[in-house]
């Protein structure tokens, strides 16, 4: 029957050009994603990068401590909201997916300088901030460790810095260097300021006990890495 | 893989953002292609078949009603109206078929074994000459009853009636008056509507049921309606004893009896503007009962009729109507295990969360609109407003074409929202049930 013909044609043109247009303006909406977190990244590089210039045109520890101070918890929260931005966009995307792993190993480099300034800011005005690194997988127990851990920096102390790296995603120099450095295979691996690694799931429980342990022994010595040289 | 929102810092984003991405993340954030196109391919149909009917709806004459009656003469018809514990409605389905307007009527009740007060009630009528009552001692199954019925019937034409529907109207001089004057005519069915809408599940079965009515009339235009309901279909005696009469095994003997009449290679009509007025299921648990009945029938229909599937014997029935009507039910199920599958992954993820480190209320961030706006995955909800925005047109012209006033907004909003899922669990029970093969009765 004619008609049947007709319409199943029209029926399938239609559809067609609405999923046609879904797709495309799904495409726009990728390219403003991806700016977006550039964005983001850039800001949080340039935010890294004026600390450490005006670090050594800052004659006293006083002044630069109070510097630091006020930078790190912003920096900190900018940069957890890139990860958590990058994950939720990566995960709408329908293209870009190189773009997206770019953009990841940008983050990570993100993440490694705001490391460094942490560490480097417990180093030179001694106070007892905190910079935890988290490497987790698709584990139950990495799952468990991220629940760990967002309780204890929101319900105990929330001047901790945590740095999450995934060890699933698509090679990262940087990823590579902090596996090899701290000796990681699998996740959940934890990092305490650089010199106390467990590679297993840490309950809260004992996360606060050996945090406790930390601040009261702050006086170890902090491992800094050398961002330019992992940084692609 | 959990999403590195939830293993970063701030609460409301373990709590919502993680809930609300893992239908897509679930399968790995790698998998947001086969999530999209499974997606795509969801919405897709339901555009398709929304935009098919809409042109053949532009394209139906306005007056395709079945004639008013014009007969010299009134052939004999015959109700068959088989019932089983049906004492609360019995009598009000006796009196309506009585009551029809056509002088050569005759109503043939068959009595299934019932042990409640059916068979007491249905005797009241027993007097009058225009309807036998007949008793099963033992209940025997509907497909029984109804061949019951029509070995009694010695009329031209033949109604089914179930004892929970009501009829009125010119209903059946209309279906007399296309099955006389069209022999290639198997059947002719009517809407079906309810007999009141007073609880939830009823008022959304009358929107289904809107919809329903008006795609039927469009199926039988383009000659590919597949279904003639028990709640009221008129045969032609002669031709429904010659194919045997009712599958006495069949849990949809109304659906096997209209494939057994397209295979044949005769029409299914339908007079839209004549109505049964039927019980609708009243709770869940009714309705549940009565739907997985249906979709086990449609099943066993399939398997044993398949030959007639993507059969260029059977025109666009074969190649269109019967693929279109086994494929949609499993987009139903895929649409219902991909929500299941988010949900699941929400309370797994909270689940994971309070079992770690204890109940705590969740901390509140700011939000940045821009940043939340853009989290809006538009490849998926693009096409699906589109594609509702067609169906609420869709709506709208079948109520208007029915002669219905629209009542009811949230069941309205209830069933866009959900029914396909509840219809998913339908479907999925009844593939469980097959697969059990656990026993049905009539009720």
């Amino acid at each position: 029957m004619e008609l049947i013909k007709e319409s199943l044609l029209k029926a399938a043109a239609v559809t067609a050009v609405v999923l046609a247009f879904g797709f495309l303006i799904g495409l726009q909406m990728d390219d403003a994603r991806t700016s977006y977190i550039d964005d983001r990244i850039s800001e949080a590089a340039v935010s890294a990068q004026t600390i450490v210039a005006v670090e050594n045109y800052l004659d006293s520890s006083d002044n630069y401590c109070m510097l630091v101070k006020e930078e790190i918890p912003d920096m900190g929260e900018n940069n957890a909201e890139i990860g958590t931005t990058l994950q939720q966009f990566s995960s709408k995307g329908i293209g870009k997916r190189n773009e997206y792993k770019a953009l990841r190993r940008e983050y990570y480099v993100s993440q490694l300088r705001l490391y460094n300034t942490v560490i480097s800011y417990r180093e030179r005005c001694e106070t007892d901030m905190d910079a935890v690194m988290f490497f987790f997988d698709g584990d139950l127990n990495s799952e468990r460790q991220g629940s760990v851990l967002t309780e204890y920096r929101e319900e105990v102390d929330n001047s901790t810095s945590i740095f999450s790296y995934n060890l699933e995603v698509e090679k990262s120099k940087v990823l590579d260097v902090l596996k090899t450095d701290f000796n990681i295979t699998d996740g959940p691996s934890i990092v305490i300021n650089g010199n106390q690694t467990y590679r297993e799931y840490v309950p809260l429980k004992q996360l606060k006990q050996v945090m406790d342990e930390v601040d009261e022994n702050s006086t170890s010595t902090n491992k800094t890495i050398n961002v330019t040289k992992v940084a692609e | 893989m959990r999403p590195l929102s939830c293993v970063n810092f701030r609460r409301i984003d373990l709590k919502f953002f993680c809930g609300e991405i893992t239908s897509i993340n679930l399968f790995g954030p790698n998998n947001i292609v086969m999530i999209t196109w499974l997606a795509w391919l969801l919405i897709g149909s339901s555009l398709f078949m929304v935009t098919f009917y809409m042109n053949v709806y532009r394209k139906m004459p306005v007056e395709e009603e079945l004639a008013d009656s014009e007969l010299d003469e009134e052939p004999k018809v015959s109700i068959l109206m088989p019932a089983y514990n049906e004492e609360e409605v019995v009598e009000r389905a006796i009196r309506s078929a009585l009551n029809m307007d056509y002088s050569n009527l005759k109503v043939i009740f068959v009595d299934d074994g019932s042990t409640d007060r059916t068979l007491e009630k249905a005797r009241k009528y027993s007097e009058k000459d225009e309807i036998k009552i007949i008793e099963h001692v033992e209940n025997q199954g509907k497909g029984e009853a109804l061949n019951t019925a029509l070995e009694n019937a010695d009329s031209d034409y033949t109604i089914v009636q179930d004892a929970d529907s009501q009829i009125d109207g010119d209903v059946i001089r209309k279906g007399v008056n296309k099955l006389d004057a069209d022999e290639d005519t198997g059947a002719v069915m009517t809407s079906i509507r309810p007999l009141e809408a007073e609880t939830f599940v009823q008022k959304m079965q009358k929107i289904e049921y809107t919809l329903t009515n008006f795609y039927r009339n469009l199926m039988a235009y383009i000659n590919i309606l597949d279904m003639a309901p028990g709640a009221y279909s008129m045969y032609r005696t002669e031709e429904v004893k010659e194919l045997g009469g009712f599958d006495e095994d069949n849990l949809t003997e109304d659906l096997e009896l209209a494939w057994r009449i397209k295979k044949e290679g005769k029409s299914i009509e339908m007079a839209f503007h004549e109505s049964a007025k039927t019980e609708f299921p009243a709770t869940f648990r009714q309705l549940y009962g009565q739907r997985v009945r249906w979709a086990r029938g449609f099943m066993s229909n399939a398997w044993e009729k398949r030959d007639m599937f993507f059969n260029d014997e059977y025109g666009w029935f074969g190649k269109f109507q019967l693929p279109t009507q086994l494929i949609l039910p499993v987009f139903g199920i895929m649409g219902l295990a991909m929500i299941a599958a988010g949900f699941w992954e929400g309370i797994r993820a909270s689940f994971i969360d309070i079992w770690t480190t204890g109940l705590s209320l969740p901390g509140f961030g700011g939000l940045d609109p821009y940043r939340t706006a853009l989290n809006f995955p538009a490849v998926i909800y693009v096409p699906l407003v589109a594609s509702l925005s067609f169906s609420v047109v869709e709506l709208k012209v079948a109520y208007s074409e029915s002669d219905s006033r629209f009542e009811d907004v949230l069941p309205l909003l209830i069933y866009f929202g959900t029914f396909f899922i509840i219809k998913g669990v339908f479907w999925m029970a009844a593939i469980l049930k097959e697969l059990g093969r656990s026993e049905e009765v009539w009720s």
